[in-house]
């Protein structure tokens, strides 16, 4: 650092050297930004007028990192006064700026946040429709608790949004990231990956197998009344569900989950609607109301026309007769918007394995890497000529 | 009650006062647990330790009382009950009983009296006269009290046979006991052989089987010759089936095969039929059945004591029908040459499977019931026979429906003899099961074939693995960046700060930013 001091006193003077010195000091700009801490011993050293160059790439480096921290004394501040949506639109704009690609910045869960709090999703949903994957901590500042934060708020988002399986995908990811112990943020995760699993798939997969061990067996120690309704949902007995409902008003009451066990309740019933497309082709309205307890022919009807209506069912229903006839999906995947699709998706595929590429590069020079590589194959290649001497003697 | 059952009985309160003495520890454990909160919590506190303390004294007449109450329920549960709802009155005991012999006549003729209502009383004469052949007088006992008031003629005990089977074993036992003596003391291989061999006869015949298997197993020690082993491996089994000792089985029968794996012994043929009966009851049935068919081969097959060569073709056949696709059913019983001889000893069987195949369903419906009580009343197949029935209904339904594209329900509940609302239940079980694939057109009682358009399902297939892949891998690559930046949900670094308070590591960001700042 004491170097760069000095090459910029002696540069900063003429014109020429100046040049020299931008591109000396954007190869130093690492350093310079390790320096956070210490930045200002070092501005106060440079004069602002004649050392601008070097002044200004100091100040670069101070700005990036708090950056992050003006987000989220922004959004504190705007959530205390109680105007949260005053607080979206800079933060989205900040994420805009200072975000390379992909990247998941400190300013995610806040925006996440403070759209939860003023219940205004627009931009939001801009931002979590991008996937996120990379990281720089040190950059930016992130650390685990942010990221945690953002998927988690996120999937509350989707749920409310009533996008099920995005909201599936962002707590499972809460579950499965690397862990020595089980946090909060990733037991209400948890509990609200079960409800929205339930609504998108109709049951709750394994958990993937990169969770660590920890967080799975603490998960089942304080889920009681969650892993119960899993059950009892499985088992598709929606009197039984019901009761349970009841008995643990408060237990799900007081994770603010009531709203997400009923949406599952109903769920259940749609499901075995479902179901039954798959065996009858035609099939009696008495039938539908006597199997899932509808009470009368009426109530039967009005809940099948509104799966047709939101297209969760194919069905015609012949009210003359009482009858209900189901027909297979009318979608042939034949039209232009499945191609346009199709291509979109192959293209996604196309950039990510670009990006394993990349990855795979960068880790193939890392100097940690190289060394365990060598020592690896010192030591296989010291045991192949044990074995020989072996078998000569 | 007689002597022994007195000793069984008070063994097993024995057992129930150590366990009454093991909760009474933990009681006392749990109770100095426990930490006083409060009045109350110490008046319960010392109220357990009291109770502890009464408990450690000895039971009380009360306890006693229950613990044999328990004993009672327990003995009332594993009672054998009647099998309701089936007609047992085509079964012939004694067409039935002819082809065994030994100890196996006993057991399956008990087995009969305690499953059928109208066979109970003959079937329970046969076992008495059964058991007065063998030296097994608690057995003998046991059962003539249990069933006094089934027994009209028998009624009482038989002490005259009573009192010569004990005099009659006391005398048999000190010549095999000398004859073992002279036999180690001349160091005679074969005479050690035979002596323990005939013990392990002697304690067989008295109903003590723990020890018949271990002179049975002394005789095998001692002796090189594979055929011997073999013999005194099969007298261990039949000790261990009588017994239902799975483990022994298993273990003599490893033992056997493995002596007899390369030689052509005649008992070759019964070693895989022991297979084949521990297959079941392990229930693999598919493999019971392979081991059945395959049993005999091309010697004759003969150790009635255990099973018979009708055993051999009805367990062969109604497993190969429960478990078989066609194909197989073609290649290991319609062609098979040898395994047919003995399909030919059960000719119902043998109708039942040509009808299956040739897909007279009505007929092959009728036999199947019709051969349903003799399955029943078999003392090994019994208790899978209701499982593997439905099995065989459930392959018939597919094979009924697989030629057609639609079929009308009507006919097909005719077909198999019940009603069109019951066909209707078992259609809509299979396919909700995915075991048809079809669909049930209710108002017009058709079953319809269903056609998969490949085409859509190859497209969502697609589709959604591109999804999932997609996601996948965001998630990995999210995963190996976040190791890569160090970053795990750990416990927040507590740090001192001055001030002496506990601030956390978020915090102390926070805090250096904030230095920054000014």
């Amino acid at each position: 650092m004491e170097q760069v001091l000095n090459i910029i006193f002696q540069n900063s003077n003429n014109k020429e050297s100046l040049q020299h010195l931008f591109e000396f000091l954007k190869k130093k700009e690492k350093i310079i930004n390790e320096q956070k801490n210490n930045l200002d011993l070092y501005l106060e050293q440079l004069h602002n007028g004649h050392h601008t160059l070097g002044c200004l790439f100091l100040l670069a480096a101070k700005a990036q990192a708090k950056n992050y921290f003006l987000c989220k004394r922004l959004a504190e501040i705007c959530i205390e006064n109680s105007v949260p949506q005053a607080a979206i639109l800079p933060l989205y704009q900040s994420i805009q700026k200072l975000q390379k690609t992909s990247e998941l910045t400190p300013a995610h869960p806040y925006l996440m946040l403070v759209s939860l709090c003023s219940k205004n999703f627009s931009v939001a949903t801009k931002v979590l429709e991008e996937e996120v994957f990379e990281i720089e901590s040190k950059r930016t500042g992130l650390n685990i608790k942010e990221v945690l934060l953002y998927f988690y708020y996120g999937g509350l988002i989707w749920a409310i949004l009533k996008q099920y399986d995005r909201a599936t995908h962002f707590f499972e990811l809460n579950i499965s990231f690397p862990a020595n112990i089980l946090s909060r943020i990733v037991l209400e995760s948890y509990k609200k990956f079960i409800f929205t699993s339930i609504l998108s798939t109709g049951k709750v997969p394994v958990l993937p197998s990169q969770t660590s061990h920890v967080v799975e067996k603490n998960l089942r120690q304080f889920c009681g009344p969650y892993l119960k309704f899993k059950q009892f949902f499985e088992n598709s007995n929606s009197l039984e569900l019901n009761e349970l409902v009841v008995k643990f008003n408060d237990v799900f009451g007081k994770d603010n989950n009531l709203g997400l066990a009923k949406l599952c309740i109903q769920n259940l019933l749609k499901r075995g609607i479902q179901r039954l497309t798959k065996t009858y082709i035609t099939l009696s309205l008495e039938f539908v109301a006597e199997k899932f307890g509808l009470g009368s022919v009426i109530n039967a009807e009005f809940y099948i026309l509104d799966m047709i209506e939101k297209g969760e069912v194919f069905a015609k229903i012949d009210q003359k007769k009482g009858e209900i006839s189901f027909h297979d999906d009318p979608e042939t995947y034949q039209s232009s918007k499945v191609g346009i699709r199709m291509d979109k998706e192959i293209q996604e595929v196309i950039d990510l394995s670009n990006q394993i590429k990349h990855l795979d590069e960068r880790i193939m020079v890392y100097p940690n890497y190289i060394m365990k590589k060598m020592k690896e194959d010192y030591h296989s290649q010291k045991k192949s000529e044990e074995m020989n001497e072996k078998k000569m003697n | 009650m007689s002597n022994e059952n007195k000793i069984e009985i008070e063994k097993e309160i024995e057992i129930e006062m150590e366990k009454e003495n093991e909760k009474t520890i933990e009681i006392e454990k749990e109770g100095s647990g426990e930490e006083s909160k409060g009045e109350e919590e110490n008046e319960k506190k010392t109220e357990k330790e009291k109770e502890g303390e009464e408990k450690k004294k000895g039971p009380t007449k009360e306890q006693l009382e229950q613990i044999k109450k328990k004993v009672q329920e327990r003995e009332a549960a594993n009672e054998p009950k009647f099998i309701k709802g089936v007609d047992f009155s085509s079964f012939d005991i004694e067409d039935y009983i002819e082809g065994y012999q030994g100890h196996t006549r006993m057991d399956r003729l008990l087995f009969i009296a305690q499953r059928s209502e109208i066979h109970q009383q003959k079937a329970l004469k046969m076992f008495i006269e059964e058991v007065k052949k063998t030296r097994n007088i608690q057995k003998y006992r046991k059962i003539v009290e249990k069933y006094s008031d089934v027994l009209q003629d028998e009624k009482g005990l038989d002490q005259k046979w009573i009192d010569k089977t004990l005099k009659d074993s006391a005398s048999t036992y000190d010549v095999l006991e000398t004859n073992l003596k002279k036999a180690k003391e001349n160091v005679n291989q074969e005479g050690i052989r035979d002596g323990n061999l005939q013990l392990g006869h002697f304690y067989f015949g008295k109903g003590d089987l723990k020890s018949a298997l271990k002179y049975y197993s002394r005789a095998k020690e001692s002796t090189n010759d594979p055929v011997e082993i073999v013999n005194c491996c099969l007298s261990a089994i039949k000790t261990a089936m009588e017994g239902k000792s799975y483990s022994h089985i298993s273990s003599y029968l490893n033992a056997a095969q493995k002596k007899s794996e390369d030689l052509e012994l005649e008992t070759n043929g019964i070693l895989r039929t022991i297979n084949g009966f521990l297959s079941i009851t392990s229930r693999e049935f598919k493999t019971a059945a392979h081991q059945f068919i395959n049993a005999p081969g091309k010697k004759v097959f003969e150790y009635p004591e255990i099973f018979t060569s009708l055993d051999i073709g009805i367990y062969g056949g109604f497993l190969s029908l429960a478990t078989f696709n066609r194909s197989e059913l073609k290649r290991n019983i319609l062609d098979n040459e040898y395994f047919k001889n003995y399909l030919e000893l059960v000719p119902e069987m043998r109708d039942i499977i040509y009808n299956f195949y040739e897909s007279k369903y009505a007929d092959f419906v009728e036999g199947l019931e019709k051969i349903k009580p003799q399955l029943l009343l078999d003392q090994y197949l019994s208790s899978h026979v209701e499982r593997l029935y439905t099995r065989i209904r459930e392959k018939a339904i597919i094979q009924y429906f697989s030629p057609y594209l639609t079929l009308d329900m009507k006919k097909m509940a005719k077909d198999f003899g019940t009603t069109l609302e019951l066909i209707e239940i078992e259609l809509s079980n299979l396919i909700a099961e995915d075991k048809l694939a079809g669909k049930i057109d209710q108002k017009n009682k058709i079953l319809y074939g269903t056609r998969i358009n490949k085409r859509s399902q190859t497209f969502q297939e697609v589709l959604s693995f591109g999804k999932d892949y997609r996601r996948k891998t965001r998630a990995l690559l999210l995963r190996a960046n976040l190791i890569q930046n160090k970053m795990t949900v750990k416990r927040p670094r507590k740090k001192v700060m001055m001030g002496g308070e506990n601030m956390n590591f978020m915090n102390m960001q926070l805090l250096n930013l904030m230095r920054g700042f000014n």
